[in-house]
């Protein structure tokens, strides 16, 4: 999909802002502060209703304004489509589709969209929980199925803590736990697999020489690594049996996918605490770009790509190597603090930005 | 500071214990009785009086009832070989506008809750074993379908299986996260239709 038109009104520092997008690429570059991060933000928002940064909508109204509204015009699969996002203080936010009033899941239904930025550095650097998060977005993005089973297995788990508080028997508990927390273990399994080869492949274009693994860890571990249904539901039960007493004793639930973790290595080390800043920047544009490719396979469309700031870390050989591989990719939208990389100023369409308007286009 | 009356008060404190009420509601439903018209005033208390003295729970079934054991239970077209176990009094109001559905009740007082504090010993789960004699032949559950109401259901059958008796699911014809009080009676006559062996 492409955006091929967009119009903001009232979203943080930016001015009204009118702008014909690029089918391919599109850099925005000002001095920080400037609106360029917000810019991004706002294609994001209307994508999918919501902050890369994981802001609320309250905090990207601008101060001057109680409303933000942000609209485009886009192709998906070669049809036109218009989608509009407002949000009002205090109020609901509004999506509509074509004219028509839409909700959340209909955007995520018709459109796509991918963000890389400083915000995701706790993929490598933060704790198993971030890396969950990871995974979880991304599967939920792809089916709302997934999203309902993590809330469903969310309360079982907090039922049964507090069984194993009081006493009780948290066996009942144990049933539904093996239910959802089998297809959560069997969906992170899947998406693990197929972003796995693609993140090493990227991390060799834009980190040449080390090696990047990426390996999905389950708390329950699952013999010779075959994710089938019956076998991690085998798996589950077996281990939960063999954690009963512990349980029991420490109060509190040990085993099961909140428990899971996502190995990242680099030439066979934790990327967390061996790679160096910018190993592990790399590490993260590596794993976004994967989720890119896998997204436009699942989806059979090119999501939107939004990179922020991703220069910032890189050499020259490592940016040139990222540029070459815009070439196959679809719509990117870039920001950059210094003057765009000479290489990329020529097959692209580029924005400078300054005091939250858009200055020049060339 | 003005201080009002310790009956007031009283009343007041006693209100805010009603599920769904906070102390400031309270507060407010104890001075609007305050102002009511005696007639209307004890009218309230003697109508509290009279469900408190006359309706009780059935001791089979444990539905509410005037009269014990309840009407249900005594309903001699009814058959007593299939139980239905629902969580509360109004989910065995709602079955029962179901036509295919002739067997009894069984009312458990609740779900396995252990955040609320509610275990199996909590709820009517010994009396339903002690109902299960040889002329029942098969048990329903018929618990809400979400997370408590499973487990609650996981339970009750590993607890019935060894009885050699059929324990059945209500099928999850219910829209998931559903309470069976606010299902309509199509759905859950599909739903007990398509009942599963446990
Ligand atoms: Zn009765």
């Amino acid at each position: 999909m492409t955006i091929d038109h967009l119009t903001i009104h009232g979203f943080r520092n930016l001015q009204a802002i009118e702008l014909v997008a690029d089918p391919s690429t599109n850099i925005f570059y000002g001095a920080n502060g400037s609106g360029k991060t917000n810019l991004l933000e706002s294609i994001f928002v209307l994508c999918l209703a919501r902050s890369q940064r994981g802001a609320k909508d309250k905090d990207m109204v601008s101060t001057h304004s109680d409303t933000y509204r942000v609209s485009g015009h886009a192709t998906v699969h070669d049809r036109q489509r218009e989608v509009a996002v407002a949000y009002q203080q205090g109020g609901r936010k509004k999506i509509t589709i074509d004219g028509v009033t839409a909700r959340a899941s209909e955007l995520f239904a018709n459109f796509c969209a991918v963000s890389a930025g400083p915000e995701d550095s706790g993929i490598v650097s933060g704790s198993p929980s971030e890396r969950r998060g990871f995974m979880d977005i991304y599967l939920s993005q792809l089916s709302s199925r997934h999203l309902s089973r993590l809330t469903e297995y969310q309360q079982v788990l907090s039922q049964k803590n507090a069984a194993l508080r009081d006493g009780l028997d948290p066996d009942p508990f144990n049933e539904l736990l093996i239910a959802t927390g089998t297809q959560i273990m069997v969906e992170r399994a899947e998406f693990v697999g197929q972003i796995a080869v693609l993140a090493a492949e990227y991390y060799q274009t834009v980190a040449a020489g080390r090696s990047f693994t990426v390996r999905y860890a389950p708390s329950v571990s699952v013999p010779e690594e075959d994710y089938s249904p019956q076998l991690v539901e085998d798996a589950f039960r077996q281990r939960l049996a063999s954690v009963a007493q512990r349980e029991e004793i420490l109060q509190s639930s040990q085993a099961g996918p909140h428990r899971d973790e996502l190995v990242l290595e680099i030439d066979g080390l934790p990327a967390r605490t061996c790679g160096s800043q910018g190993e592990r920047r790399s590490a993260v544009l590596a794993l976004k770009l994967a989720v890119y490719e896998m997204m436009k396979h699942r989806r059979e469309m090119d999501p939107v790509l939004l990179l922020d700031e991703v220069f910032a870390e890189l050499d020259e050989n490592r940016t040139n190597g990222l540029i070459d591989a815009f070439g196959s990719l679809g719509q990117v939208f870039l920001t950059t603090a210094g003057q765009p990389p000479a290489r990329l100023e020529q097959h692209a369409r580029a924005f400078r930005i300054t005091e939250g308007t858009v200055l020049k286009a060339t | 500071m003005f201080k009002s009356a310790a009956s007031v008060e009283r009343l007041a404190t006693q209100l805010a214990r009603l599920p769904g009420i906070g102390r400031k509601s309270a507060a407010r439903l104890a001075m609007h009785i305050l102002k009511l018209p005696d007639e209307q005033a004890f009218q309230l208390a003697d109508t509290i009086r009279e469900v408190k003295e006359k309706v009780g729970f059935c001791s089979v079934c444990f539905n509410i009832s005037e009269s014990d054991p309840c009407d249900v239970c005594t309903d001699q077209r009814r058959s007593p070989a299939t139980i239905i176990v629902v969580e509360e009094a109004a989910d065995a109001a709602a079955l029962d506008k179901v036509e295919e559905f002739s067997g009894r009740f069984h009312i458990l007082g609740g779900r396995l809750s252990p955040l609320d504090g509610i275990g199996p010993d909590d709820l009517h789960i010994k009396e339903l074993l002690n109902r299960i004699t040889d002329e029942v032949t098969e048990v329903i559950i018929a618990t809400n379908p979400n997370v408590e109401g499973e487990a609650t259901a996981v339970y009750l059958s590993k607890l019935i299986r060894p009885l050699a008796i059929k324990v059945t699911r209500i099928a999850r014809g219910l829209p998931v996260g559903s309470d069976l009080e606010y299902a309509d009676s199509v759905t859950l006559s599909r739903a007990l239709e398509g009942r599963q062996d446990f």
